[in-house]
């Protein structure tokens, strides 16, 4: 049977806290970050741009453009498939230049089935420096990533993390 | 246990949900917000089936502050499980 998660990064009752008070487990439509999203992909070249928060057991994505296929119905995926959870735990970006051969991914399902590839995602650090996810682009095919293409990414989480404050504000 | 063996992902259960709410609530807490949310809808005993958990997860998803987070969580697993296992 499976277990609650025991990642003491992930499951830490004060980031969790934070992400309860900027109210991001909430459905909600949001076409500022929707635009983000989407300026994301067409920067990387790349088909997919989400917003991902990192829950205690589950990745929910704030907003997306160019995601289709089964995450587009649930909205999310369980947080142990999340490539993003690795920027909560580390504070730094994650990249997966060949997801087959990376050492963190290569098992993921996401990976296996889904067949993502490529993986670039900033970490979104509120005002009270709490990581609450990432931003992130993903793709299909093997590429690289540039210090510059990294900088760009953490421009969007920046962004991302000004709207979703000012929105409860 | 159900689980969709591509994905190698199990179904969720009561014990799980629990299990997450008493992680970040307290025994206690974890315990009136899962009886509440039993009650609210008329869900008697265990929440054994995936329906009756998804209801009650989404009842605690609706909940103001933290119970609301883990509530999110929960119905991302069940809605993971029930699209993938379709």
């Amino acid at each position: 049977m499976s277990q609650p998660n025991n990642d003491a990064s992930i499951t830490d009752a004060k980031r969790i806290e934070e992400i309860a008070k900027l109210r991001l487990h909430e459905d909600q439509v949001d076409e500022i970050l929707n635009e983000y999203a989407q300026k994301a992909s067409e920067t990387f070249n790349l088909p997919v741009s989400l917003i991902s928060i990192v829950l205690d057991e589950a990745q929910i994505f704030a907003a997306s453009h160019g995601l289709e296929g089964w995450m587009l119905d649930t909205g999310g995926t369980p947080v142990e498939w999340s490539f993003c959870a690795n920027s909560v735990k580390s504070g730094e970006p994650f990249i997966v230049e060949n997801a087959k051969e990376h050492d963190v991914v290569k098992d993921n399902p996401l990976v296996k089935v889904d067949g993502i590839q490529c993986y670039a995602g900033a970490p979104m650090v509120t005002s009270n420096n709490f990581i609450i996810g990432n931003f992130c682009v993903i793709g299909k095919e093997k590429r690289t990533f540039s210090e510059d293409d990294i900088k760009k990414l953490k421009d969007f989480a920046n962004e991302a993390v000004k709207r979703i404050e000012e929105r409860v504000k | 246990m159900p689980q969709v063996d591509k994905y190698n992902y199990e179904a969720p259960t009561r014990e799980f949900a629990i299990g997450t709410l008493i992680r970040s609530l307290g025994r206690d807490e974890a315990q009136r917000l899962w009886n509440e949310a039993c009650n609210s809808n008329n869900i008697e005993g265990r929440a054994n089936t995936l329906e009756d958990l998804e209801r009650v997860s989404d009842f605690i998803s609706e909940q103001p502050g933290v119970a609301g987070v883990l509530g999110k969580s929960l119905t991302v697993r069940i809605r993971t499980f029930k699209t993938l296992n379709h």
